[in-house]
């Protein structure tokens, strides 16, 4: 068991480090060490279904030991910074002022056309719109648009707006939901009475209802009812 | 805070728990060995009946740990020094010096075995 135990830890060591050496490009959403655990956890875990001579417990040992690795891990990047950059890097920027930083690009082995794709999948057609491209820790590129280019806020059209807040759901296919019409400050009474006023009898008819902080209700009737 | 304090008491009780059953198959086979030396010295000097009781006491002392070594320890192991003790035992009924030392060395390479893979060395982690 022991064996298991600093196998388990051994190997996970390894494929932290030999995916922090192959670089951000690698990783897409997942950070290092929880892409290296759902990697491992799911070979380690299949080995001792399809081979009954081996015990279960060599299946549940290691993935008990690669949580506890990745619990440490994350408190450990989470108060030491110097922890947090060595395991997960640093983000890079790939694009300074309008500038492709081609340095940084050759160092995280970041091709033209991967940056061009990241860019296109927000949207993003033409380079020269783009201020400043930071490659994440995670993989994932993110993208600050020229001023000439962002689109035009509320604020620089000088439209005051009220905050509408998160609209609760207080109707879920037909179901009502108790706890958020409670939280949103209304009574079982006043949802009758708007259903009402739509000429909806029951609240089994409502596929989905929600209501916003400054009363604006939604109100999408099941098909069969309308 | 709570998970990481659970995640280093985890880690311990593994730790732990990793070197009590060290421990332990380190005193159930050189229980057994014992058992088995025994049996074929004394087999040696011709008390066959004598030795045939200590080998059936080591196969009893080894059987009594089975399940724990089913839990453990790879079935093919097991499995395999079990045969090497029904071997061993089927030994003493022809009384041949010959094949019960074939047979000894075997059942006790295989006891041996399952302590030393168990074991923390370079080799057994590497």
């Amino acid at each position: 068991m022991a064996i298991v135990i600093l196998r388990t830890i051994i190997v996970f060591i390894a494929i932290v480090a030999a995916m922090r050496l192959m670089g951000k490009r690698q990783l897409g959403e997942l950070e290092l060490s929880e892409l290296c655990v759902a990697v491992l956890i799911s070979n380690m875990a299949a080995h001792p279904l399809q081979d009954i001579g081996i015990p279960l417990l060599n299946g549940l040992v290691p993935i008990a030991v690669l949580l506890c690795c990745e619990i440490l891990i994350s408190f450990l990047s989470l108060k030491s910074e110097k922890f947090r950059t060595a395991l997960f890097g640093k983000p890079c920027v790939v694009i300074r002022s309008g500038q492709i930083c081609q340095d940084e690009m050759k160092k995280n082995r970041f091709s033209l056309d991967e940056l061009c794709e990241q860019l296109r999948r927000k949207d993003i057609t033409d380079l020269s719109k783009v201020s400043y491209a930071v490659l994440e820790t995670d993989g994932t590129l993110s993208a600050v648009l020229n001023a000439s280019q962002q689109p035009v806020t509320a604020e620089d059209a000088g439209i005051s707006k009220s905050e509408h807040g998160l609209p609760l759901s207080l109707i879920c296919d037909g179901k009502l939901q108790k706890n958020h019409l409670e939280r949103a400050g209304k009574t079982a009474e006043w949802l009758e009475g708007e259903l009402r006023k739509r000429n909806i009898t029951r609240t089994a008819d409502v596929y989905y209802m929600s209501v916003d902080e400054c009363g604006d209700i939604y109100i999408a009737v099941k098909d069969g009812e309308k | 805070m709570k998970k990481e304090i659970f995640a280093l008491i985890l880690l311990a009780v593994l730790a732990a728990g990793s070197a009590m059953h060290l421990i332990f198959l380190r005193r159930v086979t050189a229980d057994v060995t014992g058992l088995l030396d025994g049996a074929y010295r004394t087999a040696e000097a011709s008390d066959w009946e004598s030795a045939e009781a200590l080998a059936e006491q080591a196969d009893e002392k080894w059987h009594s740990a089975d399940a724990y070594m089913h839990i453990f320890i790879r079935h093919p192991e097991t499995d395999s020094t079990a045969d090497a003790f029904y071997d061993f035992l089927g030994s003493f009924y022809h009384r041949d010096m010959a094949e019960l030392r074939k047979t000894y060395l075997a059942v006790k390479a295989h006891v041996a075995n399952i302590y030393e893979m168990e074991k923390i060395t370079p080799g057994s982690i590497f």
